[in-house]
């Protein structure tokens, strides 16, 4: 159901895109009903950050979650570069992806505005769930690979000096009566005020200190993406409440350059620490939602339960990207997003997911695939 | 000598059951496999509760030459360059070699990128158990790689051939020809070095491939593969089909072919063009009509993590456990024309054994325990990481 909690026999009554109750023999005149006996019935996934869907990666002009025309670009919305035919071609279904959170790229330090949508929907307008949730930044190698033929940031030096001073004259900016509108500082107000989180990918332990330190002096809602390398920080990130967002590590060797020891996550898991498992993006290469499950199997492998990685994969990403009250988990009032399965996917690769409903649609049943 | 005692043994030797047994291993190779098997002298590890399987194959890899800041595996300078070897560009002591055997992978093919028509050769090899590439190595060489499609297209842009599919079918074929006849002359000039044509290293590297001593193993996705087949058999050449991406638009064709499909890595999200299709479900009906079909990573593009994951989502789309299974193993060492070696639990093969806390491809939490190359013992396992 998310938040940890598991009930036998319930049944999940959903009312259009909402779930109108969760109990015990509910009733339901009219409309469909789906038969689960046997069956676990989990949240939809939520998928922390992906950026497929408004990275248009087949065409030759570059993909359009990249503005790198400036380093700090905190003004650009993901929902401006948003292509519902490519969302279309993907299978979010079949991996039993109903939300995700749709983010701008990996190369600018403040890369935009991240969007919450569903995978599935007629028009633009309906996939959208929420815009401007949390603004996407970056504090990885890729930034100085990105800006190394165009000016600074050339050195991690640069980066940090950028991301301070960028916050701190938003701060100055905030408190002044009469300004010249300025609509990055606008997003950037909205961080200090702790209105949206920040979700930067950083990638070392050395990335993740210095991100941890910029969260702390301005007092930031951090969400840390990537986080590989986590380990050396864990006790401020704990201290402080924020998210770790663990990416795919298998993704272009992303894990390589720094690996990530699950077992201590896994342990730190069980003693508070805010823990989602998301997928690509962090290193900027096309690569597949799917990855998620695999993340999913490290974890059990590392130790972690079939309930533990579910809530990673659904309440805990949603808390992390705010939206908890929409997603992530089966409560009256929440998105009608639901997967039904024979036993837990994460814990067999036999276990599969049979059902996948997207706003009280079903969008994917096995064995039906096109 | 070792002995493993009391494993749940999936030999991969046919589609056989598993079954719990031992396996004792003498120089390096398995002696013999069955129930309580007893050697005096062997060390013993007692394997109750795991599952043992055949070292991990995977038939398509960079690992080791890929790594920045320097890169080795394509000589962008020219298109083919079938004279160049993976053997002088894969370092065994690099972070990313270094990791493929805890993951339960003992043998792979380490070949040149895709820059190039015609990268150049590439050898099969263990991933522990020596101190130099050529301890490791197993078969070299063992395939010459080559590319169709974009990659090789971006010499286009340096207004270069070749720009186009066209282009690269091209050069594909007039180097093959060029081979043929030199070989041809080779031949004909018998003993008479007054006769030889002047040595050319680019035609020699490809005799093997004319002789069918070695195959083609082309990178391709979508209909590329379609001009594979029509190459090799032009040139009546062994060919394999790398990466195959949306190879489920020609099942026929590929299946008329004959050639090994080598699919990976899995899991991309759907573009356009070459950016699609690379949905592992779409091995099932490959190896449902009878052909050979494997599973890579194409390290370290994806971990080597990644091969067991892949056959573990290969289980998740459809295909049957063990069918899942031989494609990280027996499949990929009959892609690479290794299988008297590896791929299976069997006497007189290479003692490359893997033993694992739960059931790999299976159970989510099954990691390591033991990876054993050539009898020896080169990793236990520790905490997982990522």
């Amino acid at each position: 159901m998310g938040h940890g909690r598991y009930e036998a026999g319930w049944d999940v009554l959903c009312d259009g895109p909402v779930i109108r109750a969760v109990g015990p023999n509910l009733i339901c005149e009219q409309g469909e009903v789906v038969e689960a006996a046997g069956r676990n019935v989990y949240p939809g996934i939520v998928l922390g950050l992906c950026a497929v869907g408004a990275m248009a990666f087949s065409e030759m002009g570059g993909w359009d979650t990249n503005e790198t025309s400036s380093p700090l670009v905190p003004q650009m919305d993901v929902r401006d570069s948003f292509d519902l035919r490519e969302l279309k071609l993907q299978r979010f279904a079949r991996a039993g992806i109903t939300s995700y959170g749709l983010s701008p790229g990996t190369k600018a330090l403040l890369a935009g505005q991240v969007s919450l949508i569903h995978t599935d929907g007629d028009h633009t307008a309906d996939v959208f769930l929420a815009d401007r949730i949390a603004l996407k930044g970056n504090y990885t190698a890729a930034v100085k690979s990105a800006f190394k033929d165009k000016g600074t940031p050339q050195t991690r030096m640069a980066m940090y000096q950028m991301l301070d001073e960028a916050f701190r004259a938003a701060q100055e900016y905030s408190g002044k009566t009469e300004k010249e509108y300025d609509a990055g500082k606008e997003i950037l107000c909205r961080v200090l005020q702790r209105e949206i989180p920040l979700i930067i990918a950083a990638n070392s332990a050395l990335e993740i200190e210095s991100v941890v330190r910029l969260g702390k002096k301005y007092s930031l809602r951090l969400v840390i993406s990537g986080a590989f390398g986590v380990e050396s920080m864990i006790a401020d990130i704990m201290q402080q409440g924020w998210h770790v967002m663990l990416g795919a590590g298998t993704n272009m060797m992303s894990a390589l350059k720094n690996r990530t020891d699950l077992t201590k996550l896994v342990e730190w898991y069980r003693r508070g620490l805010k823990l989602s498992i998301s997928c690509s993006g962090d290193e900027g290469y096309v690569y597949g939602y799917e990855q998620i499950w695999w993340t999913a199997t490290q974890m059990s492998a590392a130790g972690a339960t079939g309930e533990e990685i579910m809530d990673m994969m659904t309440c805990n990403a949603a808390r992390a990207l705010g939206v908890d009250a929409l997603v992530g988990s089966l409560e009256a009032g929440k998105q009608a997003d639901v997967i039904i399965c024979c036993g837990n996917p994460a814990v067999r690769f036999d276990n599969y997911i049979d059902q996948t409903v997207v706003a009280g649609k079903t969008t994917f049943r096995r064995g039906e695939e096109a | 000598m070792l002995l493993i005692k009391h494993a749940t043994l999936y030999t991969m030797e046919s589609d056989a059951a598993p079954f719990e047994g031992d396996i004792l291993i003498k120089d390096g190779k398995i002696a013999a496999i069955g129930q309580d098997l007893r050697e005096d002298s062997a060390k013993i590890i007692d394997a109750s509760g795991m599952v043992a399987t055949p070292g991990l194959v995977d038939a398509h890899v960079h690992t080791g030459g890929f790594a920045s800041p320097s890169p080795d595996l394509n000589e962008m300078t020219d298109p083919i360059t079938a004279d160049l070897d993976a053997f002088y560009a894969i370092d065994i002591h690099s972070d990313d070699f270094q990791e493929l055997h805890t993951r339960g992978v003992t043998a792979a093919c380490f070949i040149p990128g895709s820059a190039n028509v015609i990268c150049g050769t590439g050898f099969v090899a263990k991933t522990a158990g020596g101190n130099t590439i050529s301890d490791l190595s197993v078969l070299h060489p063992a395939v010459m790689k080559c590319a169709m499609g974009g990659n090789p297209k971006g010499y286009g842009k340096r207004g270069k051939a070749p720009m186009t599919r066209m282009g690269v079918a091209d050069l594909f074929r007039s180097a093959l020809r060029k081979a043929k006849d030199y070989l041809e002359k080779k031949e004909a000039a018998g003993e008479d070095k007054d006769k030889l044509p002047p040595y050319d290293a680019k035609c020699e590297a490809l005799i093997p491939v004319l002789k069918k001593e070695i195959p083609l193993k082309v990178h391709c996705e979508q209909f590329d593969m379609l001009t594979t087949i029509a190459i090799a058999r032009e040139f009546d050449c062994l060919y394999t089909i790398e990466h195959g991406w949306a190879c489920n638009l020609y099942v026929d064709e590929l299946v008329a072919g004959g050639g090994s499909v080598c699919f990976g890595p899995i899991g991309i999200a759907e573009g356009y063009g070459e950016l699609t299709g690379g949905d592992v479900a779409y091995v099932k009906e490959l190896d449902d009509r009878g052909l050979n079909v494997c599973l890579i990573t194409d390290g370290p593009i994806a971990g080597p993590e990644a091969l067991l994951i892949s056959a573990g989502e290969a289980v998740r789309y459809g295909v049957p456990h063990m069918r899942a299974l031989r494609m990280v193993t027996i499949n990929a060492a009959k892609a690479l024309r290794v299988e008297d070696r590896l791929g299976s639990l069997a006497p007189g093969k290479d003692a490359d054994v893997v033993l694992w806390n739960g059931i790999p491809a299976l159970e989510t939490c099954a990691r390591v325990q033991y990876t054993i190359i050539d009898g020896k013992i080169v990793y236990q396992s520790g905490n997982i990481n990522l």
